[in-house]
């Protein structure tokens, strides 16, 4: 089990993440934020590449900082921004990550294999990484992030360049794999984490906003959705969350405190609530790509 | 970490430039070597006549020599040796001393320390004057020559070049996975920030097989181009090589003084030796690089550390040497920076550069030993340094 208790970041005087309480079990912990929330930074705390300003995280009731490699030992973890040697062929690179992971050779190998072949590469096992698509070396990283059979796996926005098929087939593969350890991942794609996350994290203003399934955040805005026909004209207290076509026509997706005229109420998803939770950030940045 | 040590050095021996330096070194070596000015038909002649004559000057000497067959080389022979006599019998290191204070003007306290290390260097040339070192005849007047082009050129140039290997294999080895990104997966694996210690080994046995295949390559070369037999048994205190002292910034007058050093030494013994010390100035600079590379996190910005720290201190050094602060010259004078500066002085009485005997070799021990305190805070500093 792992546990946040009372978490704090600060970079030099300004707070990144404050009073952060967390308890993990097996399954998939979705952490769905906007860009820029603080995810990674909780990431890395939890990996031991930072350390919390104040309060502690506990491992199985002993603090990670002191168990040291033992620790490391049962994490896997995939960065946000996954560096690679372009030299080194797939089987080389996790050689070497089964090194530093300390793990027997032969064990090693075998697991490599298996590995390479889960994760679609056996075909390109022995080619330069430097050739390979943004797709593969992710594919890679998924790899050496499992390599150890990590007892809490950390995956920062793992399904970046994965193609449709690729995303599914990960999706998938992240749901077995959490039924005997933690996963935790991180991500601002709510269709990565909806269908497979027991929990889902959301942090707003340096604060952990929320951690619970995703029917009590979608229930948090039920009554709240509703689609209205294009030409609808939206109240300031109102926000547009999508659009799509029907053959109704174009419609748009908004949420709205009470219902509108011409509104029809709909089933809001995970995506609406995501929306709704953050829509000072979500306007933020819409007002700056409009600028 | 006995694992992973050969995946490091692998790493590291795949950058092209390590190759294309090595290349680029023994290259220069070479053309070192042929346009070295040696001339080995009268190195030859001395080799091949020595037979006959022995190896020291003396009466018997000059007979045999004048019954070889006439020839210019012989007249030369003869005109080199002649008057020859043991200059370290009755010769007075007090006197010695008190000339290198008068031609440096030193002043202050250092003068009573450089009385005392020329003291202690009476019984060496005592020893010398037994074993008539300085009637070794070696290669005559071309051992100057020879002498200096091994010690002063050829191994400074391979001291020089495996120093800059050192220092760039130092801030790549720590830097490396920062470049490439793969950081945060060293970090977070099992061994964890541990893994610096292997790239340390690998990056440092790395610069010592630098080193040690350009000595091995270079005299190798150097041997084959320009054979001197006989001449690496010389004695380094041959009168035949003398040791020079320039006042600071003027080179045009000197001090010329015998070579003695604090325990007679021929040519191998004092490259041996040299090399030796060079080995350890090697293991210093790859070390003091590579706990830069830790501490800045970045090669280039470790590299410019580097460049101004030695700029500063080369700076710092004329400074005090215009205004003649001679204990502040002294203390300047252990450090690794003045070790590389002073090579061609080292193991002997040093002048001005030492106020101590061997006190090149004691620098060096003292500044290893700061090194392995750096190295330890250091790894106290990396094990809980944030990885942002």
């Amino acid at each position: 089990m792992l546990m946040l208790n009372n978490v704090s970041k600060k970079f030099q005087s300004s707070p990144v993440l404050e009073d952060i309480s967390l308890t993990f079990e097996n399954g998939v912990y979705g952490l769905l934020s906007p860009n820029g929330a603080g995810k990674t930074t909780l990431l890395k705390l939890i990996t031991t590449l930072l350390f919390p300003t104040s309060g502690e995280i506990l491992w199985n009731g002993q603090a990670i900082k002191e168990l040291g490699a033992d620790y490391r030992g049962i994490l896997g973890y995939l960065p946000q921004s996954f560096g690679y040697y372009g030299n080194y062929s797939p089987t080389r690179f996790l050689k070497y990550i089964a090194a530093l992971q300390k793990m027997n050779k032969r064990e090693a190998e075998k697991k490599i294999d298996e590995l390479l072949e889960l994760v679609a590469l056996s075909e390109v096992k022995n080619k330069k990484m430097k050739r390979f698509s943004g797709g593969m070396i992710q594919r890679v990283g998924i790899a050496q992030a499992m390599l150890n059979n990590p007892k809490l796996l950390i995956l920062d926005e793992p399904t970046t360049g994965l193609d449709p098929k690729e995303r599914v087939r990960f999706r998938n593969l992240i749901h077995r794999l959490a039924q005997d350890r933690i996963v935790i991942l991180s991500t601002h794609i709510v269709s990565d984490v909806e269908t497979i996350a027991k929990q889902i994290i959301m942090i707003k203003n340096r604060h952990l906003y929320c951690c619970e399934t995703p029917s009590q955040i979608t229930q948090s805005v039920q009554g709240k959705i509703f689609e209205v026909p294009a030409g609808y004209a939206l109240t300031p207290e109102q926000l547009l969350l999508s659009e799509r076509e029907s053959h109704e026509g174009h419609l748009l997706r908004i949420a709205s405190p009470v219902a509108p005229k011409e509104g029809v109420e709909v089933r809001p998803n995970l995506e609406d609530a995501f929306l709704y939770i953050y829509r000072d950030e979500v306007g933020a940045v819409a007002a700056n790509h409009s600028i | 970490m006995l694992r992973i040590i050969p995946f490091e050095i692998r790493k590291l021996l795949e950058q092209p430039v390590i190759l294309l330096f090595f290349i680029a070194s023994l290259l220069l070596n070479t053309i070192f070597i042929a346009t070295a000015g040696v001339d080995q038909s009268y190195v030859n002649y001395i080799q091949q006549t020595e037979a006959k004559t022995g190896t020291l000057i003396s009466s018997e000497f000059q007979e045999t020599l004048s019954n070889q067959p006439a020839s210019k080389k012989q007249q030369r022979l003869l005109t080199e040796t002649a008057d020859q006599e043991n200059i370290f019998q009755d010769y007075s290191t007090e006197a010695l001393g008190q000339e290198m204070i008068d031609f440096f003007q030193i002043d202050g306290s250092v003068t009573e320390k450089m009385k005392k290390k020329y003291e202690k260097l009476t019984p060496v040339v005592h020893e010398l004057a037994e074993e008539q070192a300085a009637l070794e005849i070696g290669r005559a007047e071309e051992t100057m020559n020879i002498f200096t082009f091994i010690k002063d050129r050829l191994f400074h140039v391979v001291l020089g070049e495996s120093l800059i290997f050192a220092l760039l294999l130092g801030l790549y080895g720590s830097t490396f996975e920062r470049l490439t990104k793969t950081e945060v997966l060293m970090v977070t694996s099992k061994t964890g920030r541990n893994t610096q210690g292997s790239k340390y080994i690998a990056s440092f046995i790395l610069t010592l097989l630098f080193y040690g295949m350009m000595i091995m390559l270079t005299f190798g070369i150097f041997n084959y181009v320009h054979p001197i037999g006989t001449l690496w048994q010389t004695s380094m205190s041959t009168q035949f090589h003398t040791n020079f002292y320039f006042p600071h910034f003027l080179e045009t007058y000197s001090l010329e003084i015998p070579f003695i050093t604090w325990q007679p030494m021929t040519l191998l013994n004092y490259m041996v030796l040299s090399i030796g010390l060079g080995g350890l100035l090697i293991s210093f600079c790859h070390g003091f690089n590579f706990l830069v590379g830790l501490w800045t996190e970045h090669f280039f910005r470790g590299f410019i550390i580097f460049v101004v720290l030695y700029v500063g201190f080369l700076g710092l050094v004329h400074i005090i040497n215009q205004f003649s602060w001679w204990n502040i010259h002294a203390l300047l004078m252990w450090h690794p920076i003045s070790l590389w500066n002073k090579q061609s002085y080292w193991f002997t009485e040093m002048g001005p550069y030492a106020v101590i005997p061997w006190q090149e070799s004691i620098a060096m021990v003292i500044n290893l030993f700061l090194l392995g305190v750096g190295g330890i805070l250091t790894s106290k500093f990396y094990a809980t340094k944030e990885v942002k």
